[in-house]
């Protein structure tokens, strides 16, 4: 028999799925997912907000990044000035902690010994509404988060991911990686950091879930005391409504720096992560590319053509990208790795592929899911990205939905999505340096 | 909330014996259905031969190509399709194992481990893939400014017959070049079939099943095959020295600065002088990280800590630290001013009574995971100390002593000896190249 599930009176029970209970507070619309379990003396707290990179424009991309290094630069009751600074307060006692953006979330988590929920639990309030967003706060973080860029610019991958994003999409904000622009780091004004923290900080563009060691009474009470202060938004959260056009043909982009590394990336357009469709591109993903099994992996890198193989098809709340990356070794031509990759998914679109294989893809999920519980951030992580795309309930019921695709789904998807209309291949290519 | 009390791990786990020589440590967790396992051998570097330091990790590399009774293919589609992984690695001292599978299949996987180790026949044809491959990555990291500043780095602290000297990318593509089939065959011979495993695991254990597969899986292995002699080779003297590696189209140069310290982890001082790098640079709110990152906003990363005291070396103190070529002199500055400031006037109670609390929390969210668990407890025998260490452990930092940690310090960082090693699109004088 079912346990019934029972919340204090600020709250309204929402829905359970695979032992996750969601809740709403409802003064001010945060929404709040619990998973109890007491393993382990440590908690995980993590406040996703439901805003990204996909919600800045020309002009201030990056936004959303910059300002969520900002949110550890004070807050009313958590500063500098009264000593009480959040790195001191929870990395200091262990916590493992930190931030991070994306297209469709910001996400702000701590795992720490469950003694100290209780401030986890009030920085993360205190922050939501009342962080200093200083400009001299800006002044300094902005070069941190510049050379953060300039980190990433090392890497040939990162340049040509970008350039493919920037290629494949034209009006969509996928377009802009969420680093930004570089010019736009260096001169976002700190009213325009203050407005998109006005405007999308609010409890009820927020997702607070809790995984590990805590009581979840006294936890409800800890959240009505710091979150329950808070008011919800005045305004409503703003729509992006911004939707890609359809693409007319196949597109094209060449990176070319000094160096030696020689990678090839062909990127397909897929749906929403709501689809339907989106399971059956995981196997078709995983088919091709994941393991030392897939059908890439025997033709690329056991031949000696690539050295690494890399598929992606991670599903976003817009219209995301069906992806493949491979790094080839120095004899090789990225025309002929390209040739190789689009017979493979002719081969696919004309023959289908196996039930053997989509069995394999499928137990390959059931075993990660099962060693993906291993360790209560892993939890938040994966329930933070299926609230990116719109729905926790995405991660709680993959499973399920792994194991209904059928070989038939997976040439159906092949042949809708791996179309050469829509697709965009990038090149890096190597040039010769002029300096010794 | 539940009790909080500190866990002792060492009477949650489990240690047996299946073969002579043979070490199984078990710890059941919450992870439920699946199980996480870690092992090693000897069998590193230092057992490879004189002219070519390549050869265990070659050796490593080859043994999922193939064994007498599966070919490749075979043994590959056996473990992807129990979504199982097997992955070796092999550092200075010891070659590896992991796996990750689900309970019902761990005998399985284990019998696989068991036959790559046993009898990889390290087909020509996929090692002259494997080789090409190597190659082809040492090509890559060469544009990695971290990785050659910091092979620089250890090349200028250590002599080449030293287990922490690393040898740059050329180098290794000449011992792999040479390398061949034979070669391979041979040290499998001379080093592998060992019974003197260390093997942890944690998850949903079944502690029969696993004590009995391992004990029939490694039946082959026999105990004390191969010995471990001391290393008799020391760090360089130093002197203070700069190295600047030019790498053009680079946006951001890393610097590594330190020196050799000439102890073990087992020496007295080695505690203090670890909870001293803590506060340098060993968090988010250590001095390198709160000033020259969060103050002076020069850098996005910045660390310091001790490095290659594993296995009983001599290790070395680093600070590392990456900065825009337009920005690097001042950032050195910064960083250069850390490290002298330490010296001069030490760590405060303050910052020792907090990053004692920072090791107290974090072995308790490190501690939280099957996969933490398994390396925590691998790492710990690898070292040779027994299990109650790990439960020692918090209470032995927490008797170390400000006048300790601050003559660690002094004694420790010299600033006479530091070698410092850039890379990035910086010219010799640390100006930005010209672009």
């Amino acid at each position: 028999m079912s346990k019934k599930i029972t919340a204090p009176k600020e709250f309204s029970y929402v829905q359970t799925s695979d032992g996750i209970d969601e809740f709403r507070l409802d003064s001010n619309g945060l929404r709040v997912l619990f998973f109890e379990d007491h393993a382990a003396p440590v908690v995980n707290v993590m406040v996703t907000y439901h805003v990204g990179s996909r919600n800045e424009a020309v002009g201030f991309t990056g936004a959303t990044h910059l300002l969520e290094h900002l949110m550890f630069k004070g807050s009313k009751n958590f500063n500098k000035k009264n000593k009480k600074q959040i790195w001191n307060l929870l990395e200091a006692r262990g916590a493992r902690m930190n931030a991070t953006t994306w297209f469709d979330r910001t996400n702000y988590y701590e795992t720490i010994p469950s003694e100290f929920l209780e401030d986890a639990l009030a920085i993360e309030a205190d922050r939501m509404r009342e962080a200093y967003i200083r400009e001299e706060d800006r002044a300094s973080e902005m070069t941190v988060v510049r050379n953060e860029f300039e980190w990433g610019e090392n890497s040939p991958f990162e340049a040509l991911d970008k350039n493919i994003w920037a290629t494949a999409y034209q009006a969509h904000p996928y377009h802009h990686s969420t680093i930004g622009w570089r010019s736009d780091i260096e001169n976002v004004s700190i009213k325009r950091l203050k407005e998109f923290y006005d405007t999308f900080y609010w409890p009820n563009n927020a997702t607070l879930t809790l995984i590990g060691d805590f009581d979840k009474e006294a936890t409800f009470s800890l959240i009505t005391k710091y979150f329950g202060k808070h008011s919800r938004s005045k305004h409503d959260i703003p729509v992006m409504y911004t939707t890609e056009p359809k693409q007319e043909g196949e597109r094209r982009v060449t990176v070319s720096r000094t160096g030696q590394t020689r990678i090839i990336g062909i990127a397909h357009k897929t749906p929403e992560g709501s689809h339907s469709d989106i399971h059956a591109l995981q196997v078709l993903s995983s088919i091709l590319g994941r393991g030392r099994t897939s059908r890439l992996y025997k033709l690329l890198i056991d031949t000696g053509k690539a050295t690494n193989i890399m598929p992606w098809a991670m599903p976003l709340h817009d219209n995301g990208l069906f992806m493949l990356y491979l790094t080839l070794t120095p004899n090789t031509k990225h025309e002929d790795v390209e040739a190789i990759v689009i017979r493979q998914y002719e081969d696919i679109k004309k023959k289908g592929v196996t039930a053997a294989e989509v069995a394999k893809a499928q137990t390959q999920v059931v075993a990660d899911m099962a060693l993906a519980r291993d360790g209560y951030y892993n939890i938040a992580s994966a329930l933070n990205e299926s609230l990116a795309l719109g729905d926790w309930t995405f991660y709680t019921t993959f499973k399920e939905k792994i194991l209904k695709v059928t070989p038939q789904d997976v040439a159906r998807v092949a042949c809708t999505y791996l179309d050469q209309s829509q697709s965009t291949v990038g090149y890096f290519i190597p040039k010769k340096s002029s300096t010794k | 909330m539940k009790d909080n009390t500190r866990t002792t791990l060492s009477k949650r786990l489990t240690e047996s014996s299946p073969l002579e020589g043979m070490r199984l440590v078990t710890v059941p967790t919450n992870l439920a259905d699946a199980i996480i396992i870690h092992g090693s051998l000897p069998g590193g570097d230092i057992w490879s031969p004189k002219d070519n330091p390549c050869i265990s990790m070659l050796t490593v590399e080859m043994l999922d190509e193939g064994t007498a009774t599966y070919s490749k293919n075979e043994i590959r589609e056996k473990l992807e399709s129990l979504g199982a992984s097997i992955e070796f690695n092999s550092d200075s001292h010891r070659m590896g194992f992991s796996i990750r599978c689900l309970k019902k299949d761990a005998s399985a996987v284990i019998n696989l481990l068991a036959l790559e180790l046993r009898e990889p026949v390290f087909p020509a044809k996929d090692f002259s893939v494997v080789k090409a491959r190597l190659e082809s990555q040492l090509d890559e990291e060469l544009e990695d400014t971290k990785y050659r500043a910091e092979t620089k780095f250890l090349q200028k602290l250590y002599p080449k017959n030293h287990p922490n000297y690393r040898y740059d990318g050329a180098a290794l593509k000449k011992f792999i070049s040479k390398a061949t089939r034979q070669h391979l065959v041979a040290f499998h011979k001379a080093t592998y079939g060992q019974a003197d495993a260390i093997i942890t695991a944690a998850g949903d254990i079944d502690l029969p099943m696993l004590s009995d597969t391992f004990k029939k899986a490694f039946a082959f292995a026999k105990a004390k095959k191969i010995n471990l002699e001391q290393n008799p080779i020391k760090a360089f003297e130093t002197k203070r020295d700069t190295d600047v590696i030019s790498v053009p189209d680079k946006a951001s140069a890393d610097i590594y600065i330190g020196a050799p310290i000439g102890i073990t982890k087992s020496h007295p001082d080695y505690y203090p002088l670890l909870l001293g790098f803590s506060i340098l640079g060993g968090t988010f709110f250590a001095r390198l990280m709160n000033n020259v990152r969060e103050k002076k906003g020069l850098t996005y990363r910045t660390r310091a800590g001790l490095g290659g005291t594993d296995n009983n070396l001599d290790g070395y103190w680093y600070a590392f630290a990456m900065f825009a070529p337009e920005q690097f002199i001042k950032g050195e500055e910064a960083v250069m001013f850390e490290i002298e400031n330490i010296v001069k006037n030490g760590v405060t109670v303050e910052e020792l009574h907090t990053h004692k609390e920072t090791v107290d929390g974090s072995f308790k969210v490190a501690l939280a995971s099957a996969q933490g668990m398994a390396s925590v407890l691998l790492d710990n025998a690898e070292q040779g100390r027994p299990h109650e260490f790990i439960d020692a452990y918090v209470p032995m930092i927490n008797k170390i002593t400000l006048e300790e940690v601050n003559a660690a310090i002094q004694k420790y960082i010299r600033l006479d000896n530091i070698v410092t090693v850039a890379a990035g699109s910086i010219d010799k004088d640390k100006n930005p190249l010209g672009r």
